[in-house]
C-alpha cells in the first residue's frame, strides 16, 4: 500500500523532471588475527578459538543514487567476499565454488523517497529497506530501536541491520519535525560468531530468582559429578521470533526540534528488544559412555543434551534527545570554547518473561527423571521470572572538545549496553542481576555437597554448595577517546572502562550463611576494559591504510573478559573510496 | 567502534565559513564599503575546487559544492572518495551538523571543532568565517593608489581575534579585497591570501579564485577555485535544514 501511495506521489512530475544519477562506493579489505586461545567447555563439548587470522574479508560497497526534484531512489549494498572456505562436509562441496569461497550481500538501503508528498511542503515519505539512525549519543543509543543491532563485526560497533520500513516525516518549518515509522517484520539482531563460545558456558544461567538459579546450577554440577557423570551441554539454541501479524509490528514516532541553540527530541517506540532472552531449556539424555582423550580415569556415561530456546520479549521506550553546546569556563576564560554535549536517554518497559525448564525421562542409571518440568518451588507457583516488568534506563551522556589544531577528544557515559536489559543497576542498587559464572564449592566433608543431598533438599544444596560471581543487568561503563590528527594520519585511541562492580556469593560453613562480597572495577576481580588503538593515514586519492588492535582486558566473568568476546585482535584495513 | 570523532571533525568546521570570504577597509569608511560589498548576494551556489601543495608531499584535493544564504552555508563533497556524499550545515558559528553516509546519520558538530582548521587546507577558520570585518576591526587607511587602497586593521577594543594585525589590499574598482596578509603580535608575516579572477553579475562580484600562503610552513598554500552555479537564485529557508541535510537535495 505505501509502496502504491509512493508511486502514485512520484508518477506524475517525475515524469517529466531531469533524473541525476550519483554514484559512489569503496573497496576495503580487512584482515584481522586473533591473538588470545579460548578455551570453554569441558573435554567431551569443547569450545574453542586458537590463535589466527579470524578475518580475510574483500568487499566492494556500491552507493546508487536516483534524484528528480522531488523524489529519490537510492540503493547502498556490500558484496562482501568472506575469504575463508565454508564448511566442507562432503566431496561435493569441494567442487562448489561458493563453498570454497564463499560471499554474502549486505543492503544497508534500498528505498524510494518523495518529498512534499501531495504538494504540502515539509512532508516526505521514504519506503523500502533502510536504517533510521535516530539518537544523538555517539555509537550508543538507546532510543534508536527500529533496526536490529549489527554486531556482526566488533570494529563497527554501533552498526544496524537495514530493514524494510515505511518512514513518514511532516517539518512544518526547518526546525521542528514530526516523524512516524512503522516495521512490518521485527529482525533479530546479528551476533558475533564469537558468540556460539557462549553455549559453552553452561554455569550462566538465566534466572532471576538466586535461590533456584544457585539450585538448578547445582543439580547440572552434580549430575555431572563422579557419582552420576551426566554433565550438561547446550547443544543448540532455537530462536523464536515472532510472527510477522499485524499485532507484532513495530511502530515509532518522534518529535524533533530546536529550542534555543539546543537540539531536543522526544520518542516512542513499541517493538522488542532485539538480543534472545531464554524462554525454556529442555533437557534430553544421550547415552555414550566416553573418556577423556588425556585422562582414562575422567569418563561419562553420557550428555544431558539442552536446546535453549530463546525469545524477543515486547517493550515500550519512551526516548528523550538533547545535543548543543556550553561554555562552562567562558565567563572565565575568553579563550575558552564552548564543550559540545548529548544526551540519550530512554526509558523501558518491557514485557515479562519466565522461563520453563523441562526434559524427557532421563534414565541416568542409578536414578531416573521422569519426563516434565523441573518442580521450581517458587513462592506463589509460576515459572521462574528471567525478565520482570520493572521499568528500567539506559542512558549515554557525552561530551566532548577540541584542543587546538591536532586533538579531538570525546567522552560518554553509558548506562546500559545494547544488550543489557532489565531493572537491576548499580547506582539504584536494587532490580536483578546476571550470573557470570559459577562453581561447586568443595568441602572436607565430601557428603556436604553430593547428588544424595541434593535429591532429598535440592535448594539447601544449591544455597550451600554453590559460589557464583554476577554483576547487575545494567552496566555503566566510561567511554573516551580521542583523535590526534596530523594532516592526513590519525592516531585514535579510545577505551571502555567498565564501571560495574561484580559481586562474588558463596556460602560461609563457619556462620552457616551466604556472603557476597563486591569488587570494584579497580580491583583485579572487578577489572575490565577495552583499548582501541587505530593509526590511520589517509592518501590524497581516497585510499586509506589503517592498523590497530582492540584489546579486550579482564577475567571470563567480566564484560570485556567474556571468552564469548573472541579475546583481543590485531587488524589491517585498506581501504579505496570514490 | 567508530565513536564518531572521525574525520569529521576537521571538515566540518572550518565550513562555517567558506562562502563569503570578505574584507576590506580605508580607514573605517573603506572597510564598511568593503563590508557592504562583500555580503551584496542573498544566496550563492557555487562548486569549489581546492588544492593544497606542502613542500615534499603530495597535493591534497578536494571538490564540494557550496550553497550559501546570509550565514548559512551548506556543503557537500564530491572529493577525494572518502568524504563523496558528506554534507554539511552551517547554520551559524555555533549550530552546525553533519551528515555522515557511512552512518546514515545527522550529527550535531559543536563550534570547538572549527579550532582545527578547514580540511587541513592553510585557511583557518578565521580566514573563512568574517563575513563582515567591521565587527571586530578597525581600519587605518595606509596607503592610496589610483587602483586600491591600503589598509592596515588592528583588533577593536575588547574583542577576541585569531591575528594582531591584518593589511588589506582594497581594488577600488569593486571595493572587494585582492590581498590580505596576516601577522601575528610579533610583527611576524604568517599568511598571505590573494582572491582574484573576480566575478560580477549585476553588481555582486564573487572571486574566482583564492590562493592563500602558509609562510611558517615553507610557504605551503591552497588555491581554491569558485565556479559560481547560481547567483540570487532565491535559495529557500528549508534549503539550510537538517531535513534537506539528510535528504541530500
Amino acid at each position: 500500500m505505501w509502496s502504491l501511495l509512493l508511486a502514485a506521489a512520484l508518477s506524475a512530475p517525475a515524469a517529466a523532471q531531469e533524473v541525476r544519477w550519483t554514484f559512489a562506493g569503496a573497496l576495503q579489505t580487512d584482515v584481522r588475527y586473533g591473538i588470545d586461545k579460548i578455551d570453554v567447555g569441558e573435554w567431551y563439548a569443547p569450545l574453542s578459538q586458537e590463535p589466527g587470522f579470524i578475518r580475510n574479508q574483500n568487499l566492494i560497497n556500491t552507493k546508487i543514487g536516483a534524484k528528480t526534484d522531488g523524489a529519490r531512489f537510492f540503493w547502498d549494498a556490500d558484496f562482501v567476499l568472506m575469504g575463508f572456505p565454508d564448511t566442507l562436509d562432503s566431496t561435493t562441496a569441494l567442487s562448489r565454488r561458493e563453498k570454497i569461497d564463499p560471499f554474502r550481500f549486505e543492503v544497508h538501503n534500498a528505498y524510494a523517497e518523495a518529498w512534499d508528498l501531495g504538494g504540502l511542503r515539509g512532508l516526505d515519505m521514504r519506503v523500502g529497506q533502510q536504517k533510521i539512525q535516530w539518537g544523538v549519543g555517539d555509537q550508543f543509543n538507546p532510543t534508536n530501536n527500529l533496526n536490529a543491532d549489527d554486531l556482526e563485526d566488533p570494529l563497527l560497533f554501533g552498526d544496524q541491520l537495514g530493514n524494510v520500513m515505511a518512514r513518514l516525516d511532516y517539518t512544518p518549518i526547518p526546525s521542528l519535525s514530526f516523524s512516524a515509522v512503522v516495521v512490518p517484520v521485527f529482525k533479530p539482531a546479528l551476533l558475533p560468531q564469537t558468540g556460539r563460545i557462549a553455549l559453552g558456558l553452561t554455569d550462566r544461567i538465566p534466572v532471576d530468582d538466586a535461590e533456584l538459579r544457585r539450585e538448578l546450577y547445582a543439580s547440572n554440577a552434580l549430575l555431572e559429578s563422579f557419582a552420576l557423570s551426566w554433565p550438561t551441554v547446550v547443544s543448540g539454541v532455537s530462536p523464536q521470533l515472532p510472527d510477522s501479524s499485524f499485532e507484532n509490528m513495530q511502530w515509532s514516532g518522534r518529535i524533533a526540534g530546536t529550542l534555543g541553540m539546543h537540539d531536543l527530541a522526544l520518542s516512542y517506540y513499541k517493538g522488542r528488544f532485539d538480543f534472545p532472552v531464554a524462554t525454556n531449556n529442555h533437557t534430553t539424555a544421550a547415552p555414550g559412555e566416553q573418556c577423556n582423550p588425556d585422562d582414562e580415569e575422567d569418563c561419562i556415561k553420557g550428555l544431558l543434551q539442552t536446546i535453549a530456546s530463546v525469545g524477543y520479549p515486547e517493550m515500550q521506550v519512551w526516548g528523550f534527545n538533547a545535543a548543543g553546546e556550553v561554555n562552562p569556563l567562558g565567563w572565565a576564560l575568553r579563550r575558552a570554547k564552548p564543550i559540545g554535549y548529548r544526551l540519550e536517554v530512554a526509558r523501558i518497559d518491557p514485557e515479562r518473561q519466565t522461563m520453563s525448564v523441562t526434559n524427557d525421562e532421563l534414565a541416568l542409571g542409578i536414578t531416573t527423571q521422569p519426563a516434565g518440568e523441573y518442580d521450581y518451588q517458587l513462592e506463589g507457583g509460576g515459572r521462574p521470572e528471567v525478565l520482570p516488568t520493572d521499568a528500567f534506563l539506559k542512558w549515554t551522556a557525552g561530551l566532548d572538545y577540541t584542543f587546538g589544531k591536532h586533538v579531538y577528544v570525546n567522552a560518554q557515559w553509558v548506562h546500559g549496553m545494547p544488550d543489557e536489559f532489565g531493572a537491576g543497576d548499580w547506582a539504584s542498587g536494587g532490580g536483578g542481576a546476571t550470573q557470570r559464572q559459577a562453581e561447586l564449592l568443595t568441602y572436607d566433608d565430601p557428603l556436604v555437597c553430593n547428588v544424595l543431598n541434593l535429591t532429598t533438599d535440592p535448594r539447601g544444596q544449591g544455597e550451600q554448595c554453590v559460589k557464583e560471581w554476577t554483576r547487575p543487568k545494567i552496566g555503566d561503563y566510561g567511554v573516551i577517546g580521542a583523535d590526534l590528527t596530523f594532516r592526513q594520519t590519525t592516531l585514535r585511541v579510545f577505551t571502555i572502562l567498565d564501571f560495574t562492580p561484580v559481586t562474588v556469593s558463596t556460602y560461609d560453613a563457619d556462620a552457616g550463611e551466604r556472603v557476597s562480597t563486591k569488587f570494584a572495577w579497580n580491583t583485579d576481580t572487578g577489572r575490565s576494559m577495552v583499548i582501541y588503538p587505530e593509526l590511520k593515514h589517509a592518501f590524497p586519492s581516497g585510499f586509506s591504510l589503517s592498523g590497530g588492535a582492540v584489546v579486550m582486558i579482564g577475567e571470563p566473568w567480566t564484560k570485556f573478559g567474556d571468552p564469548a568476546t573472541g579475546g583481543t585482535q590485531i587488524f589491517t584495513r585498506a581501504r579505496y573510496a570514490f | 567502534m567508530n565513536a564518531t570523532l572521525r574525520p569529521l571533525r576537521a571538515l566540518l568546521l572550518g565550513l562555517s565559513l567558506l562562502p563569503g570570504l570578505a574584507w576590506a577597509g580605508s580607514g573605517d569608511a573603506v572597510l564598511a564599503k568593503v563590508d557592504e560589498a562583500l555580503n551584496r548576494a542573498k544566496d550563492t551556489s557555487s562548486r569549489m575546487s581546492a588544492e593544497t601543495v606542502i613542500p615534499g608531499q603530495a597535493p591534497l584535493k578536494m571538490e564540494f559544492t557550496l550553497e550559501t544564504k546570509g550565514p548559512k552555508r551548506m556543503v557537500e563533497f564530491q572529493a577525494p572518495g572518502d568524504m563523496k556524499g558528506t554534507r554539511v550545515l552551517v547554520l551559524d558559528r555555533r549550530q552546525m551538523y553533519v551528515y555522515l553516509p557511512a552512518y546514515n546519520k545527522v550529527r550535531r558538530v559543536a563550534s570547538h571543532v572549527q579550532s582545527q582548521g578547514f580540511m587541513g587546507t592553510m585557511f583557518a577558520d578565521a580566514d573563512m568565517s568574517t563575513t563582515r570585518f567591521g565587527e571586530a576591526w578597525q581600519a587605518d587607511l595606509k596607503a592610496e593608489t589610483d587602483a586600491a587602497w591600503t589598509l592596515a586593521l588592528t583588533p577593536k577594543p575588547g574583542e577576541e581575534t585569531a591575528y594582531a594585525r591584518l593589511e588589506i589590499e582594497v581594488a577600488k574598482s569593486n571595493s572587494l579585497p585582492s590581498t590580505i596578509r596576516y601577522y601575528d603580535a610579533k610583527g611576524t608575516h604568517l599568511k598571505t591570501e590573494v582572491r582574484s579572477e573576480y566575478f560580477c553579475q549585476g553588481d555582486v562580484c564573487q572571486p574566482g579564485h583564492f590562493k592563500m600562503t602558509d609562510h611558517t610552513r615553507k610557504d605551503a598554500y591552497t588555491i581554491l577555485i569558485q565556479k559560481m552555479d547560481k547567483l540570487n537564485a532565491g535559495l529557500p529557508d528549508d534549503r539550510f535544514s537538517q531535513r534537506a541535510l539528510q535528504q541530500g537535495r
